[in-house]
């Protein structure tokens, strides 16, 4: 046989395709561009001075109430085309996710629970306890209706696929969350910016957080109670990140010298904004940490049984 | 080319599995329950309000802010509001031994009207307070504006429920206020407070 090239070269070995959309890269490009885009917007008007044509700034404001829609649909939704088991019904747990929280979460908080009437006041312990009863339990408590019901047990192929639906739930939601606030309240720009990025943050982490108890109850053997408290914590995690943001923004971390005289504490939003992307990157990290150590363990248990 | 396939399809649930759905439903349900049980006693915690001097006692809502400085024995407010705060306030004015309620009324009509935007009386009717005191109840609207003409703000239509009665040498007026949008909802507020009412 001939050859066009001086040599010839190893075949190559036999490839491992990994058959879905991996979701923890695909989620640090959209909190990435979430975390990029609300540091910007930020920095633009409050240090560069960057002040928004009236005439725009109401697409402006919607153009980052829909970024994070935007973002899932490249990086989640679109990649998952690309590869040979997309998962299916990440769309309708979005879709499914906004309408409940539209039609249930909302009427529910601000109608029946108005949390702002008695907490706005309220001491750090009792908010956070408050938050967490009201806010937090409502919140979780839905998102894990809509994805038992529409994607559990049976569209779960592997552990990370809790993740990924999980992800749509908390997008899905947390849109709706923020179209209902920047909307019916006259927010600045930048205002706006960094309460959809503490929004989307808070859902993703509690979302994050269930996603583990999901994917244990479907794969592993874990105790009836593990998914219960996945969503107690999760609710935990929403109703502490509010009182305490509030109270990061409104403290006061200047270092004056001259002690006597008055000093106005000028809020602080950038370390809210530092809280929230602190908390979401905490979650996370503890999170793929114990999904690799259940998948070792999954993996070990089955070359057990194979020798 | 070799296809990685981890899950397999569930049929069917395992008792566990059964198990772990059926504690979060419980776990909402009891944490539902605990979020308007928060709320129910975080907005009906009152305070003790008594005034030795002036021979009044009453519960009001343990989370408004109460002020005694100005022209009426005490007043509580609903700081938590945006826009008008709502109010409560019990006051005094002496009175001569022959006047009447409806001297009261026509003396507070005519102060009001003086000072308060669009002030109009909308009923006048006769009262029972719980402690079986004979009174009168007058229900009235005003409009409240920005005192500072720079903020842009609409004016606040607010609307009043005055409680008179006659004790001996002075009158008592037992003022309650909310913007009109809110009052229906926050009157039960009221309605609890002068049942804690004792002069």
């Amino acid at each position: 046989m001939r050859t066009s090239g001086s040599s010839f070269i190893t075949p190559p070995e036999e490839e491992v395709i990994y058959p879905y959309h991996r979701v923890w890269p695909s989620l640090a490009l959209q909190a990435g561009g979430w975390f990029v885009i609300t540091v910007g917007t930020y920095a633009a008007i409050n240090f560069v001075g960057f002040v928004p044509p009236a005439s725009l700034n109401t697409s402006i404001t919607l153009g980052l109430l829909a970024l994070p829609l935007f973002l899932w649909l490249i990086f989640a939704l679109g990649a998952e085309q690309r590869v040979p088991e997309p998962r299916r019904r990440l769309l309708a747990v979005l879709i499914v996710s906004a309408l409940v929280a539209n039609a249930v979460g909302l009427p529910l908080i601000d109608g029946v629970f108005q949390p702002n009437r008695w907490l706005s006041l309220a001491s750090a312990v009792d908010r956070i306890v408050g938050y967490t009863f009201t806010v937090g339990i409502v919140q979780e408590f839905l998102k894990y209706l809509v994805v038992r019901y529409i994607v559990w047990p049976d569209y779960f192929r592997t552990r990370v696929d809790a993740v990924a639906y999980g992800i749509a739930g908390a997008i899905g939601y947390a849109t709706v969350i923020n179209f209902q606030f920047v909307l019916t309240n006259a927010v600045p720009l930048d205002a706006a910016a960094l309460y959809i990025f503490d929004t989307l943050t808070a859902n993703l982490a509690g979302s994050i957080i269930v996603s583990y108890g999901f994917a244990e109850v479907r794969f592993g053997n874990p105790t009836a109670f593990l998914l219960t408290i996945t969503i107690a914590l999760a609710a935990l995690v929403n109703g502490a990140l509010i009182p305490l943001r509030a109270g990061l923004v409104n403290a006061d971390f200047f270092f004056n010298l001259d002690v006597f005289s008055l000093q106005v504490s000028a809020p602080s939003p950038l370390l809210g904004l530092g809280l929230s992307a602190a908390a979401a990157v905490g979650v996370v990290v503890v999170v793929a940490f114990l999904y690799a150590n259940a998948e070792r363990r999954a993996r070990e248990a089955q070359a057990t049984r194979e020798v | 080319m070799t296809v990685v396939e981890i899950g397999e399809p569930q049929n069917e649930l395992t008792q566990r599995q059964r198990w772990s759905h059926y504690f979060v439903l419980l776990y909402a349900l009891v944490a539902v329950v605990i979020g308007i049980n928060l709320r129910d006693a975080a907005l009906n915690a009152s305070a003790v309000y008594t005034n030795v001097e002036a021979g009044i006692r009453a519960q009001y809502p343990q989370r408004w802010l109460i002020d005694t400085d100005g022209d009426y024995i005490f007043r509580v407010r609903d700081m938590t509001r945006i826009g008008f705060k709502t109010t409560i306030q019990v006051a005094t004015r002496p009175i001569a031994r022959n006047t009447t309620v409806r001297n009261l009324v026509d003396s507070l009509t005519l102060d009001r009207s003086q000072t308060l935007a669009a002030y109009g009386v909308i009923n006048t009717e006769p009262f029972m307070l719980p402690n079986e005191v004979e009174a009168t109840a007058m229900t009235y609207t005003y409009v409240q504006s920005e005192l500072n003409p720079y903020l842009q703000s609409l004016p606040t239509v607010i609307e009043g429920l005055d409680i008179l009665t006659v004790e001996g040498d002075q009158a008592i007026i037992i003022t309650f206020l909310s913007e009109v949008s809110q009052y229906e909802q926050t009157l039960p507020i009221f309605e609890r407070f002068l049942g804690t009412l004792e002069f």
